[in-house]
């Protein structure tokens, strides 16, 4: 693999459907990187997911994996990257020996001592079928499966969705162990953000099948605020330093852009962070009437 | 190395990182020429986004506390002395603004205050 | 390839077994007859009896084992569907050609497995009922092997082509079905023509008057019967059987070929999901 800079560069991708449009999406990932991608359900993250690992053709744009070309040599690329999937896309009757058989002889790079490790770590069964693994051991299981074969990047589509805390508290360490090597990259869908919270290098917020926000997640976070003040003092804040706002009887909540200006500007207002969760609810909710 | 992080301080989490390193530097719990953890190891065991620790590490490095090199990682510079008064100098200037300010809300003259200044130095 | 026909194997593997188990079950039946034909209960039918309840019970372990034997040609595409693993299988660095592949490869081979345990078969079934070699059996048994064959293909391009496991089965069965008419209307007109030779018509007349348009001629229904099977139907099974040796190839080679270049087609067309 040549050198590149970003593991997935996407331009202007678009593909139409009856009742939903992905519109000119546009995000980089740099390698070495953990996005966080993130919207909710039928935002269009997995659309955006499917046209990278060209499950789905797009209408128009494109798309790079590794510097190149994400159409062209599909069979090439595809050997060093590794999907993960919120279903195990496994039947079952299969069981964790049959498919190391399988992916043996599919991936270059498999390493059954690898899988086994990851198998053993994950208090996995080798011979048990795949029908009577519980949600938490389906999604260790693929996980196993996308580490064994030296995949620089890792694509996951709301893999921890339904995931109980513990579970997911050690997938994300698993997460963390595999970016140590600086040539590993990770884009992860999801719409608990709090996962995202902690461990994202970058972030992307998708709405309605267009991209609402792109970049670093500390400077995102840094500069976003939520404002609290009286229902009197909000219709006094300037509509361009505000996202939107939330009124109720006792006052009003508004997600400002530029927290240090709007500190300065609104000397006396009370601004506390944002997490990306009031960060994507303030912005998709823009567009609803109860909201301003 | 210990590092405590606080999610809910006003201080961005990188500047944490970058004020507790100073702090263990100039109390000598750093010596100079040890080994810092890679910014990818300290963001894991931090649980923080690598640009974070990236960031404390690059600004360490601008104020001369740190030196990195590509494939060896960071370590501790040997402190000037000069540098480190300075750095202390400003922390106390920071911390005597603060001071003043109280003492303006409070109503507290300044040679009341120059008095609470020798009666804690000097008893120091 | 390798792995996806590994995959072919596991998921059909307790379906195989089934048929393999019921294949053995059948063969056992088999035998057990012929024993009491000869030791046992059916000896006692008398020396007819038995010779027929023989005979019958041979064609069906030699052609009835057959057919179960080649049963075991199957596919996974539909399960595949249903978990995801099409998905899946799009992330994968494989092409297209090696998915479609593996499952083509997998029913040639067992086809041939299938051929070659039938032949084992026939041999222990002459063994047992104490038959001649007959080398045209081993042509039969081929045949029914190709016939299966080609199904399955006509099926699985189908399944390639209409993505919805439902639809799909649907639409084969509907083409099948109007295979089956096509066959019925063409035996019909055969016939029709044959009959009119003789200067009656098979349909538009009820049975009554036939019977006296057949009596004027001195020849009953049954004999004109026997005579359109006797000449016109295995003339053309005679000229099959000189044929065959060429035309099954070619029409297998042709399904293959076609049926694999479709598929492929259809999978690089659709994606994973629409």
């Amino acid at each position: 693999m040549s050198e590149y800079e970003n593991a997935i560069e996407i331009n202007g991708l678009t593909k139409r459907y009856d009742g939903f449009t992905l519109d000119g999406v546009s995000f980089t990932v740099p390698k070495g990187s953990i996005m966080g991608f993130i919207g909710q359900n039928g935002a269009g993250k997995s659309t955006t997911i499917n046209s990278i690992l060209g499950i789905i053709r797009p209408d128009s744009g494109e798309i790079r994996v590794f510097g190149q070309d994400s159409r062209e040599n599909e069979t090439v690329w595809k050997e060093n990257i590794s999907a993960v999937f919120d279903e195990l896309p496994f039947h079952e009757n299969l069981n964790a020996k049959m498919l190391d058989r399988m992916l043996r002889h599919i991936f270059k790079g498999w390493s059954s001592e690898t899988f086994k490790g990851y198998l053993d770590r994950f208090q996995l069964p080798y011979k048990k079928k795949f029908g009577q693994f519980s949600k938490g051991m389906k999604m260790k299981l693929q996980i196993a499966a996308a580490l064994s074969h030296g995949a620089k990047l890792l694509i996951m589509d709301e893999a921890t969705t339904g995931l109980d805390p513990v579970v997911r508290n050690e997938i994300l360490d698993i997460f963390l162990e595999y970016l140590q090597d600086e040539e590993n990259t990770i884009l992860m869908s999801s719409h608990i953000t709090s996962d995202l919270e902690k461990i994202a290098d970058s972030v992307t917020f998708i709405d309605k099948g267009r991209i609402l926000l792109t970049g670093y997640k500390d400077d995102i976070l840094a500069s976003h605020g939520i404002l609290k003040c009286t229902k009197a003092d909000c219709a006094a804040i300037d509509r361009a330093d505000y996202i939107s706002a939330r009124v109720t009887d006792v006052g009003a909540e508004l997600l400002v852009t530029d927290r240090a200006a709007c500190k300065r500007k609104y000397s006396g207002a009370v601004i506390d962070s944002a997490t990306l969760d009031d960060i994507m609810v303030y912005y998709v909710n823009r567009e609803k009437k109860e909201w301003s | 190395m210990d590092i405590i992080i606080s999610n809910s301080s006003e201080a961005p989490i990188y500047e944490q990182i970058v004020s507790q390193i100073k702090a263990q530097i100039m109390s000598g719990q750093l010596a100079e020429g040890d080994a810092l953890p890679s910014m990818r190891a300290l963001a894991q065991s931090l649980r923080i986004s690598v640009i974070t620790t990236k960031r404390a590490y690059e600004e360490l490095e601008r104020e001369g506390f740190i030196v990195s090199q590509t494939g060896k990682g960071s370590f501790v510079k040997g402190q000037n002395r000069e540098l480190v008064r300075e750095e202390f100098l400003k922390q106390t200037e920071a911390l005597l603004t603060e001071a003043c300010e109280k003492a303006q809300i409070g109503g507290i003259t300044i040679e009341e205050l120059h008095e609470l200044l020798d009666l804690i130095y000097g008893g120091e | 390839m390798k792995g996806l026909m590994l995959k072919e194997l596991y998921i059909t593997r307790k379906y195989r077994t089934v048929v393999l188990v019921v294949y053995l079950v059948l063969i056992m039946l088999c035998i057990l007859v012929k024993l009491s034909a000869v030791y046992g209960n059916i000896a006692k039918l008398g020396e007819g009896g038995a010779e027929n309840v023989s005979s019958v019970m041979y064609y069906i372990m030699v052609f009835g084992g057959a057919v179960l034997l080649f049963s075991t040609i199957t596919d996974c595409i539909i399960p595949d569907e249903k978990s995801g693993f099409r998905v899946y299988e799009h992330t994968l660095p494989v092409s297209e050609r090696k998915i479609v592949g593996a499952v083509y490869l997998t029913n040639l081979c067992f086809l041939g497995a299938a051929t070659v345990i039938g032949y084992i078969n026939l041999a222990l079934a002459n063994l047992v009922f104490g038959r001649e070699f007959n080398a045209k059996y081993l042509l039969y048994i081929l045949a029914i092997g190709c016939v299966f064959y080609a199904v399955k293909t006509v099926q699985e391009t189908v399944t390639y082509r209409v993505r919805k496991p439902g639809v799909a089965a649907a639409v084969t069965n509907a083409l099948f079905m109007l295979l089956y008419l096509g066959a019925g209307f063409g035996l019909a007109n055969w016939m029709d023509s044959y009959y009119r030779s003789y200067g009656i018509e098979l349909f538009g007349t009820d049975e009554a008057q036939r019977d006296a348009a057949l009596e004027a001629l001195g020849i009953s229904d049954g004999q004109v019967m026997t005579r359109f099977f006797r000449d016109e139907v295995m003339e053309k099974v005679r000229w099959f059987g000189d044929n065959i040796w060429w035309l099954a190839p070619t029409v297998l080679l042709g399904l293959t070929a076609a049926g694999y270049f479709l598929s492929v087609k259809a999978l690089k067309r659709r994606g994973g999901r629409c």
